[in-house]
Parts: structure tokens; sequence; C-alpha cells
């Protein structure tokens, strides 16, 4: 069936709900899972459907790979459906991993014939599907019929090759493994459960009393032989080895083709016979006899790397590798400047960190040398001469090619030795020896996080999990004003109203108009209210995406870790969430490298064997607080204050508190670590992440006990969500007051306030709390008069003369002021907008909303009027006037 | 009011057109705007909007140039008090007062102007800058004057606004707000 264009966007729409909805069904069945409980009949129905439709959609656009991968999934959730297998967590993250690769296919890039990828996705569903027969112990006939029919099929024959057979040989020809042939009397069977644990089984063949394995291990010869108990035989990796097993074997090679198999079917052979192998042993430490094809475990690192993640980081690290060439070049015109040094640094750090999470060995590698010099460089014990430099942009040109080959779908690997032995001699040839220049890192840096710059663009396309429908940002936000521009015209429709009634319209008439006007406003309201809603997602798309990395990490590091999300449903901005990966990232492996110690130690502390790193998100008033939080063995303050002392951070008899003493490790450079390891310890994350959470108007603060562990808390604001707020009014100007800060609203009589000499206190219920003149704290002493361009302006000789003063008790934590103001005038839901980037540095108010009239109302900065040096302003300028 | 701009505009082009069709190319346009009894030119490139005078919201701590803030479609932006900016007497809203939205950098802010008088081409050769050690402070915001037969008529630059109004540090505004009241 031809496509037309039309039909196939279409489709292709379709599937993007699909997997959409797949994803959401991961991330369902991933918390039911972690919860150990059983999956639920319904989910599974959900994603049986879902699936079901979305290979009808492949098939509808003629994609074979696609429809038989998407079977296999299928096909294991039947059995999951029928009770005949158990989905554990790895089928989850299997099923997961599938989605990633299904959405790189068809949303994302759009490339259903990607090979990488479908090959990718093929590995997954098969070993999905496998993961079923596996779990399930007890004889299930039907269950084990995908794999026992084919399997009695070929072992009955002594036939040539079949095409899986040759197609799995000639992939394993360029891999690591070696090939072994075994052939030996006695039961098949048995001696297949045996190869299986440490090699994939490639062809099995059994004739009247002997069988015959070729099978694919990375184990040697003599440890193999010890294994299965038998002799073996290494194959060369070519066809023809198959030759030398003697007379017995020999129709293996004949040209005979067996074709009495649909293609879908054979693949589905094919596939469970190599997946019944699938998960081989891995035995490091043990040297290959034969050297290893040229691109051999390249496959492997760009096959178990997850392909959204390659080309996110292919993305970022390009645009780095841009930044971080340009200011090498910067560099070298201008030797000294710490600033361009700690771009770069910072670069070279996010490319080896992301590199060296996807495994790409060989890149981590040779960017860990690099910033080993930058490293120098910055600490003042290498001169960045044009030589060295000269070096150092050959690096990352080499750096560059492993890029375009990992962007064709290749190994990222090159050759890197001869180059790292020319960056020691440039290095060795322009060593200045230590010098006494102070450490770099108390300079000031304001050079922006490249990383930064590059991953929102980044992010925009990324899914998000919540939604069934993707709409674009932009047309969102500008929804939003339009609404914004609609209540404005519902006020004015309100004044023509009340003329109405007032200039004698009929009764009727205008009757009928106050009663639309009424539903109108009603209407607008929702509105506005679910546009707002539609912004938000909750933060645990994110949090997911951590489960994997905990693992992997963890399991580099040698420690064991266990992940706990909590409050993953609380929803915060769009884009928020996207932002607030990065520097989450950050903190949990910190946590892993640093936090949680090594199984032993913790046991030797009387700890659980296994850390625990806690994130949690949950909603206090107008922020989101994200926590992380680890059991390990916390901050030790002496040796921050040791270092920070070194570093020239703090004099030797400063004696900051804790808190501040903890603050330090946000410093640019700063870190305890002793060793400087692939993961963390050079003191950069802690300073990225403070960073981007203050871009994203967030505060960070660490708690930390020895030896029980650390908190790290980020609070960030809710933009765009609402607040509800105590509008008052101010010299016949309307501030808002957000309603958490707000505690009570009193008025007294003015014969009841304390004088301390100009400051002026009331008792509330046995509390002293200081009163402040609302106009004091944003300096509207002056402002009579100083409106030229308003509407009526209403001279501010408003009611001086009160006989009951109105004030508004406000508090921050235990802390309690009280705004004197000359009107309340009521509560009302308020979203916040900022002032724009001209006034980005206002200081006093937190930001502005619209008022139905179209006015602006500001929205008073709580924290600043509880910031001493403020309070000391405002409190002089009164005195002064 | 701006209708009957735009067609003295056409009116303008029209004849331009006729006499000397490298006007158009040649030339750039201004918007001619009063600020009490000044005559000012805007580049019309540099006029992202013009509007009614919307309600002005106060700001507290602002530069005293700054009028307010006003909501412009759903974004607020700060509005320039030009009259107090280069120093003339107090002004009031009237019925021909505009305010101009400008965009340099896309970083939007108001102009107020009490009445925009017309549309016009000038060449190259019509403007011309002049030495900035001459003009009273508050004319720092001039990049040059137009000249034409009746008057010689600043042009005002919107960069040099934005440098002047918005990168003052707060904090000082305050005996600015008193000394001017």
């Amino acid at each position: 069936m031809e496509l037309t264009q039309e039909m196939l966007s279409e489709l292709k729409a379709e599937s993007a709900e699909l997997i959409e909805q797949f994803s959401r069904l991961c991330l369902r069945l991933n918390a039911t899972v972690e919860q150990r409980l059983a999956v639920s009949r319904d989910d599974i129905d959900a994603l049986f459907r879902t699936l079901h439709t979305l290979k009808s959609l492949c098939e509808l656009m003629d994609k074979p790979r696609l429809v038989s991968a998407l079977h296999l999934i299928e096909d294991r959730l039947t059995q999951v459906r029928d009770g005949q297998s158990v989905l554990d967590a790895v089928g989850v993250e299997q099923l997961a991993e599938s989605q990633l690769i299904l959405e790189k296919l068809l949303v994302i890039e759009f490339k259903p014939d990607d090979d990488v990828f479908l090959s990718e996705l093929e590995y997954q569903a098969q070993l999905f599907c496998v993961g079923g027969e596996s779990l399930v112990q007890t004889p299930a006939p039907v269950a084990a019929r995908n794999s026992t029919p084919a399997f009695q099929e070929r072992t009955d024959s002594a036939g040539p090759l079949t095409e899986e057979e040759k197609a799995r040989w000639t992939k394993y020809q360029t891999r690591d493994e070696f090939i072994f042939a075994l052939s030996a009397e006695g039961d098949a069977v048995q001696c297949r459960a045996v190869i299986e644990p440490v090699g994939d089984v490639l062809i099995e063949r059994t004739n009247a009393e002997r069988y015959l394995f070729v099978f694919a291990a990375e184990l040697d010869q003599s440890l193999v032989e010890a294994i299965v108990e038998q002799p073996v035989r290494l194959l060369q990796k070519d066809i023809q080895a198959l030759n030398s097993l003697g007379a017995e074997w020999s129709g293996l090679l004949s040209q005979n083709k067996k074709s009495d198999r649909s293609d879908v079917a054979a693949f589905e052979v094919a596939v469970t016979a190599e997946l019944l192998t699938a998960p081989s042993v891995d035995t490091p430490g043990i040297e290959p006899i034969v050297p290893a094809d040229s691109d051999a475990a390249s496959f492997e690192s760009v096959g178990n790397a997850d392909p959204e993640m390659v080309s996110d980081f292919l993305n970022n690290a390009s645009e780095l590798l841009e930044t971080l060439t340009q200011s090498l070049l910067q560099l070298e015109t201008n030797p000294s400047d710490s600033t361009t040094i700690e771009t770069i640094f910072r670069a070279a750090h996010t490319i080896k960190g992301t590199a060296g999470m996807l495994g790409f060995s060989v890149i981590e590698k040779l960017c860990h040398a690099l910033e080993n010099t930058f490293d120098r460089i910055r600490k003042n014990q290498l001169e960045a001469t044009p030589l060295l430099i000269d070096q150092l942009l050959v690096g990352w040109d080499i750096v560059r090619e492993l890029f375009s080959l990992l962007q064709q779908g290749r190994a990222p690997q090159l050759p890197i030795d001869g180059y790292l032995k020319d960056l020691g001699d440039a290095e060795k040839g322009v060593r200045t020896g230590e010098t006494t220049a102070p450490s770099l890192s108390t300079k000031s840096n304001t050079s922006d996080q490249p990383a930064q710059a590059a991953a929102p663009a980044q992010t925009a396309q990324k899914s998000d999990a919540q939604a069934t429908l993707r709409v674009d940002l932009k047309k969102l936000d500008s929804l939003v004003n339009l609404v914004g521009e609609l209540v404005i015209d519902r006020t004015r429709f309100a004044r023509i109203e009340e003329a109405m009634r007032t200039r004698g319209a009929s009764a009727d008439l205008s009757h009928q108009m106050a009663e639309s006007l009424l539903l109108f406003g009603r209407h607008m309201n929702e509105v506005q209210n679910i546009i707002m809603k539609v912004r938000m997602v909750p933060v645990g798309n994110v949090f997911y995406k951590f489960a994997r990395m905990v693992r992997d990490l963890s399991r580099q590091v040698g420690k064991e870790v266990d992940l706990v999300i909590e409050g993953g449903e609380t929803e915060l901005d769009k884009t928020l969430v996207e932002e607030i990966g990065d520097p989450l990232v950050h903190l949990i492996r910190n946590s892993i490298d640093h936090g949680i110690e090594s199984a032993e130690a913790r046991e030797a502390a009387g700890k659980s064997r296994r850390g625990q790193i806690r994130i949690s998100a949950a909603q206090q008033g107008n922020m989101i607080v994200i926590c992380v939080e680890d059991n390990g063995k916390g901050l030790d303050v002496e040796r921050i204050r040791a270092k920070a002392i070194k570093n020239g951070l703090l004099r030797e008899h400063d004696n900051p508190e804790i808190k501040d003493v903890f603050n330090l490790i946000f410093e640019p450079g700063f870190s305890t670590a002793e060793k400087v390891t692939n993961i963390s310890g050079r003191g950069v994350g802690m300073d990225v992440v403070k960073k981007n959470i203050q871009k994203l108007k967030g505060v960070i603060e660490i708690d930390s006990v020895v030896g029980q562990g650390t908190k790290i808390q980020i609070k960030l604001p809710i933009t765009l969500a609402i607040v509800p707020s105590l509008f008052v009014e101010v010299s016949g100007e309307s501030f808002a007051i957000p309603l958490v800060n707000v505690i009570e609203s009193i008025r007294i009589d003015p014969a009841e306030i304390q004088h301390m000499g100009s400051s002026q206190f009331v008792r509330l219920r046995e509390q002293v709390i200081p009163l402040v003149r609302f106009a004091d704290v944003l300096g509207m002493n002056a402002v009579s008069g100083d409106f030229w361009y308003r509407e009526g302006a209403k001279s501010s000789t408003l009611a001086r003369r009160r006989d009951r003063l109105v004030f508004v008790v406000i508090g921050v934590g235990p802390e309690r002021i009280g705004l004197v103001v000359d009107k309340l005038i009521g509560q009302q839901e308020i979203v916040i907008k900022p002032l724009g980037r001209l006034l980005s540095n206002q200081s006093g108010v937190a930001g502005g909303c619209l008022l139905g009239d179209g006015r602006v109302a500001l929205v008073l900065d709580i924290l600043d009027v509880f910031n001493k040096e403020s309070a000391q302003r405002y409190l002089h300028d009164r005195r002064a006037s | 009011m701006i209708e009957e701009l735009r067609k003295q505009l056409e009116a303008k082009l029209a004849s331009g057109l006729d006499e000397n069709p490298s006007v158009i190319h040649q030339g750039q346009q201004f918007l001619v705007f009063r600020v009490a009894e000044q005559e000012l030119l805007i580049a019309v490139d540099d006029v992202r909007e013009i509007i009614m005078p919307p309600p002005i919201a106060f700001l507290p701590r602002a530069s005293r140039e700054i009028e307010g803030v006003i909501a412009l479609r759903g974004e607020i932006m700060p509005v320039v008090n030009l009259r107090r900016m280069l120093g003339f007497k107090k002004g009031a809203l009237s019925p021909a007062t505009r305010v101009l939205i400008v965009r340099p950098h896309e970083d939007d802010f108001g102009i107020i102007v009490d009445e925009i008088t017309e549309f016009l081409w000038l060449g190259e050769k019509d403007i011309e800058s002049v030495p900035q050690g001459y003009l009273a402070d508050e004319f720092r915001v001039v990049s040059g004057v137009a000249k034409s037969a009746t008057a010689v008529r600043p042009l005002l630059d919107v960069e040099s606004i934005l440098s002047h109004v918005f990168s003052k540090g707060v904090g000082h505004e305050k005996q600015n707000v008193q000394s001017a009241s």
C-alpha cells in the first residue's frame, strides 16, 4: 500500500500518542514494581492494547522489523496476563528501554528504518520476551511454546545453516567473544543448560548419537572447558571454519537452504534461540587470546547506550566542544584569564561525565587527561603556553572525531595512547613548578555554564509523559496572555453594564446584561485556571530517569545503593522540570561517590549494607521543595574547614557557623576529595549545581550529620503557579502579599502602639511585633505628585487621619513583622509574572500580577522585608524624613 | 490619530515617489513626537507599537525616570517618563498622550510622549551627529540632530535610554525622587 504524505503524518502523530501512553504505563508499572506490588491486570491490559495498536500502525507503515519486535513484547505480556509469567523490575526496565527507542524511532527523529535503533529495539524486545521464560519455573507448556518447538525443529536435523544462524555467525564475527565448537555424545539439552550461562549459542545440531554446539563466549578456551567439562574447539571467525568440525557436521555449509518458514516466524525463532542464552557472563580480568576485531568493543558501547541519551549527549557535547575550542583560543591570547580556564574546565568535566555515564570509555579517558591538564593550569602549576594549547586543541580534535564516529552509529574508538604521551611531553616541556599563587577558586566566576545554555534547546523536544497532546509552549503562553486580555475586556463590559443601569436603559436589558456578565466571568476564571494547570507536569518524570543512573553508577563504584523516590506526582512548571534534571544528576552522583560508603564500611559503622538515596518533592506554600538525601557518611566539617583555609576561603581564626561551612562546597573548584575519580571529586559539580539553581531563582541548602548522611534541599518557586494573595492598598496603589506569609490582619487603636525611639511596636497576644509602614518599606513617602500620567490620579492625602490602624502581620519562619497599610482590599488568586529583564534586579517586589482592569499590582517580596540590610535602609530613611 | 498619520505618510510617500524615488531607498523613517515644548525624533524601526496610555502602577525603589509599570498583553514592562528624564516641567495625561513601546534587544519598555506629530523620511545628510560634550546632561540620550527647514530636532536613541535608565543602581533613586518633588 502506498502511503500519502498526509497519511504518514497522521500515522506519525498517532504513534507519538501511543508511545506517550506507553511511557506513562511504564512509569506506573515501575512504581508498582518498586513497591513490590503485583502488577495490576488493568495496567497490563492497557499496555497490551497500546502496543497492539502501535503494532498495527507499524504494519500500516510497512515496517516489518518494528512489527516483529512489538510482537515479541506482546507475547510476553500475554504470558503475564495469563499468569504464566511475572513482570519484574528488570522487565519493566526493558519495557522502558524499548519505549525510549521507539520514541526515538517514531517520534523524535522519525526514522523508522534506522538500523542502529532497530537492532537495539529488537535486542530489548528479545530480552523482554525471554525474561519471562526464565521466570517461569514450573512447567508451563503454553509459555514454552515460543521456544521449544523451534529448537525441536532444528535439533532434529543436521541440515545446513539457516539464514538466522548465518546472520548470528556474522554478527559475532565482529565481536569480542570467541567462538567455540563443542561436539560430544550425550544429552544435548543438559549441555545447552551448561553453555547458556557462559555463552551465546549460535548453532545447535544433533544427529543420531552426537550433538554439536557452536557458541560464542567471552571466556578463554581453558575456562570454557572447565565449565562444560568437555573439550571445546576454538574456531576462527570465518564461516569456513565450520568445515573443520569433521565430516559428521559437514552438512552445515551445504548450499541447500531451508526456506519453509515465513520471514516473521524465522525471525522469532532466531530471536528465541539467541535470547535464551543472551545474558552472557561478564568475566573481568581474562585477557583475550585472540586479538579482538577492530571495532569489537564498540558494538557493545553503542549498542548498550540509550540512543536517546547518545544523541542528547552528542548535541550537548558538540556545543560544549565549540565553546571549549573558542575558550582555548581566548586562553592563548590571555593565558591568565581564570574565567576562561573555569569555562574550559567545566565544559571538559561535563563531556567527560556524560561520556563516562554512557560508557564511551575512550572519550572519557581522553577527556580525563585533558581535564587533568586544565586542572593544573587552573591551579597555576602549569602555564598555558602556545605549545601546550596546540596539543590541547589536537586533543579536542580527536574528541570531535570520536563524536563523528558516534554520530555514524559506530564505536567511538581511536588509538589515543600516542596522543596522551604527546600531551604529557608538552606538559613537561613547560612545567613551571609549584607557584605560590593563591587558589583560583576564590576569584569570582562570571562565565555562563555552557552546558546549561545548550540544555534548553535540547529538552524542548523531550517528551512529556503525562500529556497525550503535544502543544508548542509558545502557543500556550500566548493563550495565557490572550485569556488575560479577555479578563480585562470583561471588566470593560462590566463598566458598560453599570452605565446601562445608572443611565436608565431598560431594566430588563441591563438585568440580562448583568446576568450574562456574571456567567462570562465565571467561565473566564475556569478557563484561566485550566490553562495554568496545563503547564504543570509531575516532577516524577525526571526522577524516574535517575533510577537507572543510580543503578549503573553504584555498580561502577562497587557500592550498594537504593533509590527511593517520593512525591513524584508533585507538579511543577514544565520549564522548571526540564531545568532541574541537570543539577539533580550532579547531586546524585556526589551522593553515590562521596556520600554513601562501601558496603563493608557501612557494616563496620553499624549501618545496613545498602545505602539509600532518597529524592523527594513536595509543595510548601508557593515553593517546591526537592530533597536529595543520603544516609552516607555525611560532610566532614573539619575537613571542609581545613581545605577552605588552605584555599584562602577562610582565615585561620574565622569561626563560621556550620551551615556556612557547608556552603563552602558550592565554591568553584572546591573539593575535599583526595582522589579525583571519574565520577566526581574535582569540585566542579556543586558549583554548577548552585549556579543552575540560582538561575531558576531557587535556594539550595545543605544539612549534614557526620556518620548519618547529607540532606540537600532545593527550594524552587512555582512560577506561573496560582498564588493566593492578600491585596492591600497603600498610597492609592494596590499591592499583593502572598497569603502563605500572611499570619493575620489586625485593626487596632493607634494608642496601643508602643514606641521605642523612632521604632514602633505592638503587643499582640504576649508577642511583641515591630510595626513598619508599608509605604516606608517600599520608599513610597515621596510618592505624592510623582504620578504625572495617571488616570484620575488620586491624591495621596488618603486617610491620614485614622482612628484605626490596619496592619498585616507577615511572617517568615518564626519572625513576625506588622506592615501598616491604608486599606485591606481582599483576597484573590493571582498569577505572578516577572517584571521583565529590564527590571530583573528590582528589589522589594517579587513580580507583578494583572488586575481585572488592566492595571498591574506588584507583589511584595516578603524575604526583602525581612532582610536586615533593607530594614536598615528604610528605617534610616524614615528617621531622615 | 494613527489613521491620519498613516494617510499623511502615504501622501508623503506618494509624492516622494514621484519626485525622487531614491529617497525611499536611501532614507530612514522617523516618528516625530512632542514632549513638553520639545519635538524629538525616533527611528520608526525602534518603535514596536504605539498605544493609548494604560493605567500605570507605581514601581517602588525605581530610578526616577521610570514612571511605573504597565501591562501590555500580559507582559509587564516599565514605562519611562520622558519629561522627567529630559528635565521638563511636570506634565499630565491628555487625550493626545501616547506610549511608544520600544524594544531594544528584546527588552520592551514604554516611553510616554505628549503628542505624536508626524512621520518623516530623512536621508543621511539630514542627520548630524552632535558632540556629546555640548549637550545638557539630560540629553545624553540623544544620538544626533535632524536638520529641517523649521527647526533642529534631537534624535532619541533607544539604546542609550536603556543604558541610562536601567543600568542605574537601585538605591540612590530615593534621593532623586525627593529632590524632584
